[in-house]
């Protein structure tokens, strides 16, 4: 049995007459999927596979499926005759295009026999002379073929040949998915062997010493070398560079080779490796860019060693795709496309980076920042471009931090995602520009910052599927973001401000009682039946909701949120507008709260200098002024007006009145009690208007701490959140407000009925309401998110929603029915999406990633919900 | 909702017969949205006072009851209350008889002329009293005005706030009530009612008598149809002598966008076109690209620019950009023209390849619309990365605000402009663009040029500047 080895990325052209068994042959190795058939497209098109009339579109069709799977990254195999070197070209075009190797598996048996199995084929006879032209033309090209850019060639003459062959699919070099390491990735080390064995000791590797047998004029000598080995298993990736320029080039060879071929590091190589081993082979290179070092050292090496050392750099693979292919590691980075594949030009991509072809004022390629518009999701790990510091730049990062120009050694951990350096012992070498140029536009920001200036409309429009830690993946539709785009658009913030959004939130069920639409008691059972154990009940303050960003200075603002107009934070509505129109007073209010949080300790406590505060601002017509005279005191002006001068009138018409005196009565009683709850409704609003001339005629009333450097602060539960919160009420009084709270025994009667008694207190003192959550942050019942917090409102509030005369009558039995499905529906998915959007700022990842769950806050809030639940 | 009706005219009880409601009785007549009651406050031979009392049903305008079925009107709303086509419809259920000029027990009191007293306890009115009067004023009535508002709570006054409304004329009842249907659905700030409930024809068949002679004409007939400016120039087309009188309010579409509603409105926003479409010749280019585009009307005017291949609109709103397809497919346009012109929905802050390096980008009267603060991501992209060759941007003269009359101090031109630069402050943004950025630009007035204030717009040419040897 033959087995036949094809690389596990390849684009298989089968080769052969009409008849030669390569559909056979297809089916017998491949999975039907791998197969692209130019008889079946013919088919697809016409109906009959045979047709040469369908040729042009079938071929279409054919190509098209081709480069769909190639582009995809997917073992693809064509089955047509591909005898005409017409026809291959563009397959093989193709293959080039995605870096795929091209194998031809050629069936080249005699015409005889093809054309006798033909004849046995109903409806497919081929005359003879076609099929002999086309075994003609299969062995003109055979000669040609590895010139024309097919990598693999594999021909069998007899039947027998074909019968027993069995196909492997060989894995490529590069790919190395299933190797999860954990791993060190150490940038280019340009010899500074020294600071490499400090990292590695940094890093907990020990050295030992292992005996080697080395030849040496032709004596065999015992030679002691040094490997690091982790004890916990980590291993080493080395990016490539480790040669030229530094102090101590053989040594570092011989630790890296070494480390490899012990099995305790990884190595890719750097474009410097490259040019020493061109050299090593005695070929012409130019002697410059250190490579005089390495060339002085290796000249006093034994040939052995060199020997050694040039098979070891051949074979260095260019870049590894690793754990899951959620790690890249090259030497100069990989765009997405090039990632596990191979070709000379993700070779060269690999060794050099990309170049825009141009040289600077220093004479160095200018290099095209290919990370700045990266966009793949696994994590790209590169050296070669020294930079003063590791920097995370759309999940990219260049770990190269110039160590040999006086800079240091650096190492990620993976998947620990974290850095760790040690400072060069000395300038070994003089760079050709400094390390650190200072660039006045960019205002020393970081590359991520920089980048994220640009937002792209390809990342927000038509349907967005955004992954959440909380809720898997979520769907937002086309119409959705779109609304959001508009909004976004015409009245949003600054995206670099806005990093979260709140979520909707639903009321309970519709009260049991008869009086009432809304209790606690409702949303108590709604807790209790999904295993809740205690809810917090919180006070609801009636004013408008604010989301407050906000940092320890502008510094911190700057530094964090690459904000450079001098501003400290940001104070956003619900909606992503800004909170206040006039910018002094929004700037009072953050002086003000980065004060109150310092006196209160509470950025020590965080460790921490910007968080990010959920809110009440009161009181509500501060914002809702212009909507409040408008239509509520409008509405409550006009029904004082019109019901007080019907009941004037039918007063007077059941004075004068001849007949029927009773319709008039009932209706004149009907009427005082509108105007009673018109009375009543216009009490209810003015609770929430006072006049603010400054700071402190507001009030700031903070319920959540949503997040601060290195964490969101769900982990922590709600009597967290208020107590830190309500230190801030203490250090500033005149301008905080603490939230009060009751915490329940969802198995208490006695403690859910004191709550209920407490709310009852609270919303006839004229309170909105209260706010009932699980106690913990965030609450599950068999893996699947619960409401994070249900809304109760009073009685007298709601007539602000329902309209002034809710309770009258027959009105409130009308109102009882509510569906609450799609609301609750929406809270849980923004819940999701506005701490997915903390999650991911807090862990540095690019503006975009953010934004779009921002973005897909606002895209679900655009759904319709019934605006009064 | 209420009205009340007072007849002076001796007998008094008269009203009775011509309204064909007995003053003894209390009489209810069901509407879709709730009852209304007829019933007589006074019935003397002096003074009789019949009261149309309509009580409706609060969630019937919420819940898409009845034949409103407005689910997007506010959940807590004025309707119950205030005077409006729903007390029309209510006139026209209680009140037909009357309104259709007939009268079965005395028809010879159908065209006497009575002297009535109309109360409105709650009207609320887009233009206040000035529009009352110019609404009721040139039919007879003499207005008595008064804020319907209790005296808790400060005052707005561009708010439109509740007033009570008394009237009285010396008129046949059938004259009266004919005004009465169409005139309070046309004061009322709230127009709800669809067209296709109040029909063009039947609105002015009904009121034939008196609405061809009012000098408010036409603005009658264009609130009443919603503003629809379709079907406001059939029904000119069909009437061509409605409106003889002084159109004061001439030509005014949308009466809530001050920018339209200036002295000469629809000549500024035209020179301002023309201004444009002169730049986009002289810069000669064959793409254009109108970033905030509304609903299309520059679009369709350039598209008489022969030497323009591609015409691009672009909006932030799904619904302008769908009202900018209807018009352009709408408008006398030729297939050929049509076939250069596409329109997106898009956005000045965030990349969009698609938009970029046209020869010519319009911006028009767009950047007061945007947050300042929000203004550096727009510089970055449309002058750092979107590559067009030409840019051209208008943007209000905040010192000719001065020049209008309904603005007071400080106010700006519309309730959405963010800002709105002065020339000085304009001036100085556009030389920060042109050096940033590495354009040469020009600045030219459109509109009347006041000599002290500007002009009223302000428009910046940019020009990309290419090296010698690019060229």
């Amino acid at each position: 049995m033959t087995v036949l080895q094809i690389p596990e990325f390849a684009l298989v052209l089968l080769m052969g007459p009409s008849g030669a068994g390569k559909s056979t042959f297809g089916r017998r190795h491949f999975l039907p999927s791998e197969v692209v058939s130019s008889d079946h497209c013919r088919e697809m098109v016409c109906d009959d596979e045979g047709s040469q009339e369908a040729n042009v579109a079938a071929f279409k069709i054919l190509h098209m499926v081709v480069e769909a799977r190639l582009k995809l990254g997917r073992f693809t195999v064509v089955d047509a005759t591909n005898v005409e070197p017409e026809a291959r070209r563009p397959l093989i075009a193709l293959a080039k295009k995605y870096h795929a190797f091209a194998v031809a598996v050629v069936l080249d048996l005699p015409a005889e026999l093809c054309i006798a199995r033909n004849d046995n084929r109903a409806g497919r006879a081929q005359s003879q002379r076609y099929v002999e032209k086309q075994a003609l033309n299969l062995r003109q090209s055979l000669k040609r073929l590895e010139k024309d850019g097919v990598r693999y060639v594999h021909i069998f003459k007899t039947p027998e040949a074909i019968e027993s062959l069995t196909i492997e699919k060989q894995r490529l070099w590069t790919n190395r998915r299933d190797d999860h390491g954990p791993f060190d990735l150490i940038g280019d080390i340009h010899g500074c062997c020294d600071e490499l064995r400090d990292l590695l000791a940094g890093l907990g590797y020990c050295a030992e010493s292992v005996s080697v047998d080395t030849t040496k004029d032709g004596i065999i000598t015992e030679d002691t070398s040094e490997i690091y080995r982790h004890p916990e298993g980590r291993r080493v990736i080395f990016l490539g560079d480790f040669v030229d320029r530094g102090p101590k080039v053989l040594e570092t060879a011989k630790l890296v080779m070494n480390m490899t071929a012990a099995g305790t590091a990884l190595c890719v190589p750097g474009n410097h490796e490259v040019k020493l081993l061109k050299h090593l082979d005695g070929r012409q290179v130019r002697v410059s860019h250190g490579l005089e070092q390495s060339i002085a050292e290796f000249s006093s090496a034994p040939p052995e060693f060199v020997a050694q050392f040039r098979e070891f750099l051949r074979g260095l693979v260019s870049h590894y795709v690793l754990d899951r292919g959620r790690l890249v590691a090259a030497h100069a980075g990989l765009s997405e496309e090039l990632q596990g594949r191979t070709s000379g030009v993700v070779r060269s991509f690999a060794l050099y980076g990309e170049t825009t072809g141009e040289t600077d004022e220093f004479g160095l390629p200018v290099r095209h920042p290919w990370a700045r518009s990266y966009r793949g999701k696994a994590v790209v790990v590169y050296g070669h471009t020294p930079v003063p510091e590791a920097e995370w730049l759309n999940n990219t990062i260049c770990v190269d931090t110039g160590c040999v120009y006086g800079g240091k050694l650096t190492a990620l951990r993976w998947p620990e995602r974290e850095l760790l350096s040690v400072p060069a012992k000395r300038v070994y070498c003089e760079p050709a520009k400094p390390l650190k140029m200072p660039t006045a536009a960019e205002d020393q920001r970081s590359d991520q910052q920089v980048a994220d200036d640009i937002l792209e409309l390809a990342d927000v429009t038509g349907k967005m599927l955004i992954e959440t830690r909380l809720s898997g993946r979520l769907a937002i539709k086309a119409e959705q973001s779109a609304a959001a785009l508009e909004t976004m658009s015409r009245f949003g913030v600054d995206p670099r401000w806005l990093i979260y959004l709140p979520p909707t939130m639903s009321p309970p069920e519709t009260s049991a009682l008869p009086v009432l639409l809304e209790h606690p008691a409702e949303a108590f059972q709604y807790y209790e039946k999904r295993g809740v154990k205690t809810v917090i009940c919180e006070e609801k303050h009636m004013g408008s909701r604010a989301i407050v960003v906000i940092c320890r200075d502008a510094a911190a603002a700057k530094r964090r949120f690459g904000v450079t107009d001098g501003s400290m934070g940001l104070v956003y509505s619900r909606s992503g507008r800004r909170f206040f129109k006039d910018l002094s007073l929004e700037a009072e209010l953050l002086t003000r709260l980065s004060v109150a949080a310092e006196n209160a300790a509470i950025w020590a406590e965080l460790k921490s200098d910007w968080m990010v505060i959920d809110a009440e601002i009161l009181p509500w017509s501060f914002k809702a002024g212009d909507l409040i005279q408008r239509q509520y005191a409008s509405v409550g002006d006009s029904g004082k007006a019109m019901l007080s001068s019907a009941l004037t009138i039918i007063d007077s018409a059941i004075d004068s009145a001849t007949g029927s005196r009773d319709e008039l009565i009932s209706l004149s009683g009907k009427l005082a009690e509108r105007l009673d709850s018109v009375t009543r409704y216009c009490e209810a609003y003015r609770r929430f208007v006072w006049p603010v001339h400054g700071l402190t005629d507001l009030k700031v009333a903070p319920f959540h701490l949503l997040a601060s450097e290195g964490s969101v602060h769900t982990d922590k539960n709600h009597v967290w959140h208020l107590s830190i919160l309500k230190r801030l009420a203490e250090a500033d009084p005149a301008v905080f407000q603490e939230t009060k709270f009751r915490l329940v025994d969802i198995h208490s009667a006695d403690s859910k009925s004191e709550a209920e008694t407490w709310w009852q207190e609270i919303t006839t003192a004229g309170a909105e309401g209260m706010v009932v959550k699980p106690c913990s942050f965030t609450a599950s019942q068999q893996g699947k998110l619960i409401q994070p917090a249900l809304k109760v409102r009073g009685a007298e509030y709601l007539r602000l929603i329902y309209g002034p005369e809710y309770l009258v009558a027959d009105n409130l039995e009308r109102l009882r029915a509510r569906s609450l499905s799609t609301k609750r529906s929406l809270a849980i998915r923004e819940f999701s999406l506005g701490l997915e959007a903390l999650e991911r700022f807090v862990r540095r990842e690019p503006l975009r990633k953010v934004h779009e769950c921002v973005f897909g806050v606002l895209a679900l809030e655009s759904e319709v919900v019934d605006v009064r639940l | 909702m209420l009205i009340t009706i007072t007849n002076k005219t001796e007998p008094a009880t008269n009203l009775g017969y011509l309204l064909h409601k007995n003053p003894a009785k209390v009489h209810r007549v069901e509407l879709s949205f709730g009852d209304a009651y007829i019933f007589y406050s006074a019935a003397t031979e002096q003074s009789c006072t019949v009261c149309l009392l309509v009580d409706v049903d609060p969630l019937s305008m919420v819940q898409g009851r009845g034949d409103l079925g407005y689910i997007e009107a506010p959940y807590v709303n004025d309707r119950p209350y205030v005077a409006s086509s729903l007390l029309t419809t209510a006139l026209h259920k209680a009140f037909g008889t009357a309104l259709s000029g007939r009268c079965k027990e005395r028809p010879e009191l159908v065209e006497q002329a009575l002297d009535l007293t109309i109360t409105l306890p709650v009207m609320i009115t887009r233009g206040g009293y000035q529009m009352l009067t110019r609404l009721f004023g040139p039919l007879g009535y003499i207005l008595d005005v008064k804020s319907a508002k209790s005296d808790e709570g400060q005052s707005h006054s561009h708010h439109a706030s509740p007033q009570s409304v008394t009237m009285h004329t010396i008129a046949p009842i059938r004259e009266v009530l004919s005004h009465l249907s169409l005139l309070i659905p046309v004061a009322d700030h709230q127009n709800h009612r669809w067209l296709e409930a109040f029909d063009a024809e039947v609105m002015l068949r009904r009121a034939q008598n008196w609405l061809p002679q009012h000098p408010e004409a036409r603005l009658i007939i264009r609130r009443a149809l919603k503003h629809q400016r379709h079907l406001y120039k059939s029904v000119m087309a069909k009437y061509p002598d409605i409106g003889t009188g002084p159109d004061s309010y001439g030509g005014i579409w949308d009466d809530e966008d001050f920018d339209q509603a200036a002295d000469h409105p629809e000549s500024l926003n035209q020179q301002r076109f023309d201004a444009i479409g002169q730049a986009t010749l002289e810069i000669g280019g064959k793409t254009v690209v109108d970033l905030g585009c509304g609903n299309g009307k520059l679009i369709a005017q350039l598209t008489a620019n022969p030497n323009i291949t591609k015409l691009v609109g672009m909006d932030a709103s799904v619904e302008c950009v769908s009202r900018a397809k209807d018009r352009l497919s709408k408008a006398k346009i030729s297939p050929h023209q049509l076939s250069k012109v596409s329109f997106k929905q898009g956005s000045l802050f965030y990349d969009d390849p698609e938009l970029s390096c046209f020869d010519t980008a319009l911006l028009i009267e767009v950047i007061e619309h945007l947050e300042v603060d929000r203004l550096p991501t727009l510089e970055r992209l449309l002058f750092g990365r979107a590559n067009h060759s030409a840019i051209i941007v208008t943007t209000p003269n905040r010192e000719y605000n001065a020049l209008y009359a309904g603005l007071g101090e400080g106010d700006l031109r519309h309730s959405d402009h963010r800002f709105e630069w002065s020339r000085g402050e304009f001036h100085k943004w556009v030389s920060s663009m042109s050096a940033t950025y590495d354009y040469s630009a020009e600045i030219r007035d459109i509109g009347l040029v006041d000599p002290s204030r500007g002009a009223p717009t302000q428009m910046a040419i940019f020009r990309k500047n290419r090296s010698e040897t690019t060229k």
